[in-house]
């Protein structure tokens, strides 16, 4: 099995759990978890855009009121619930983006020339993504882009890369993946309503 | 973007592929957001949302014609034919 097909089918477990996962505390937990395996696999992790991203979208679900009224801006209520529901639709956004970063991250080849087309562009678009901070700033945009593509051109041949998105998994490769989604199945019965019932205290996790 | 380009060739221009581009990503994105996200609310933030896109699209499409007039490097893979 190619190891891109192993950890899609790794990542496609991944998005079942996130979009089972109901409650807030354990959808926080698994998005953690997510963001960790990304980082663990070279993708980078910028805290400011996921915050403004996990308030805008808690705070545009305030636009129905739901439950209990925490504070008033004006006429305008904070509930609680709309809140929570909020916070709970933001953090599975931003798991899909960190899960997508995940799969990716193996070089995801899909079969056929369509395929070998989306994957070139996956390709050039982390390549400049990940070196745009290299970008000349005084130079005119399109001059600094096409200097940018030049230097990616340079420094990989497109062919070596082909070759090499062509690795197969590994034993260890299994593991490792089976690890991660043991770990999302852990997550689960941690957060279950037997563990509740047994640590009183889990259930007053939102 | 592809089915456009390959339908129409050279009768459609960088700016109509983009838009072809942005309207597909945009009601895949809607849909994707009414099934999981926001549900109902989805039909709130569309016509923002298709209005957006569609003044984005038509920025990238003329940028994507002056990038391909310009750029050395677009030239070198033409000529190598990737």
């Amino acid at each position: 099995m190619r190891f891109s097909t192993l950890r899609l089918i790794s990542g496609a477990f991944i998005i079942l759990g996130l979009i089972l996962s109901q409650s807030l505390s354990l959808r926080f937990c698994i998005t953690i978890f997510i963001i960790i395996l990304a980082i663990k696999n070279g993708k980078k992790f910028r805290l400011l855009p996921n915050i403004i991203l996990l308030i805008s979208i808690s705070f545009a679900n305030t636009l129905t009121p739901n439950g209990l009224v925490l504070f008033s801006i004006g006429s305008y209520p904070i509930t609680l619930k709309a809140l929570t529901l909020g916070a709970n639709k933001a953090l599975l956004l931003i798991s899909f983006i960190y899960v997508s970063h995940y799969i990716m991250s193996s070089k995801l080849q899909i079969p056929g020339k369509i395929g070998a087309l989306i994957s070139l562009q996956f390709y050039y678009f982390d390549q400049l993504t990940s070196k745009w901070h290299l970008i000349e700033k005084k130079r005119p945009l399109i001059e600094a882009i096409d200097q940018l593509l030049i230097g990616i051109e340079e420094e990989n041949d497109i062919n070596f890369i082909k070759k090499t998105d062509k690795e197969y998994a590994i034993k260890k490769d299994i593991i490792i993946e089976l690890f991660h989604i043991s770990i999302i199945i852990l997550l689960f019965l941690i957060f279950s309503d037997k563990t509740k019932d047994i640590f009183s205290f889990m259930a007053l996790l939102p | 973007m592809l089915i456009i380009y390959t339908v129409f060739k050279d009768n459609v221009s960088r700016i109509g592929i983009s838009l072809g581009g942005a309207f597909a990503s945009t009601i895949t994105q809607l849909f994707i957001s009414r099934i999981i996200l926001f549900k109902e609310a989805t039909y709130v933030i569309a016509p923002l949302f298709l209005f957006s896109g569609l003044i984005s699209s038509i920025i990238l499409g003329i940028f994507a014609n002056e990038f391909i007039h310009k750029s050395i490097w677009y030239a070198q893979l033409k000529g190598k034919n990737v």
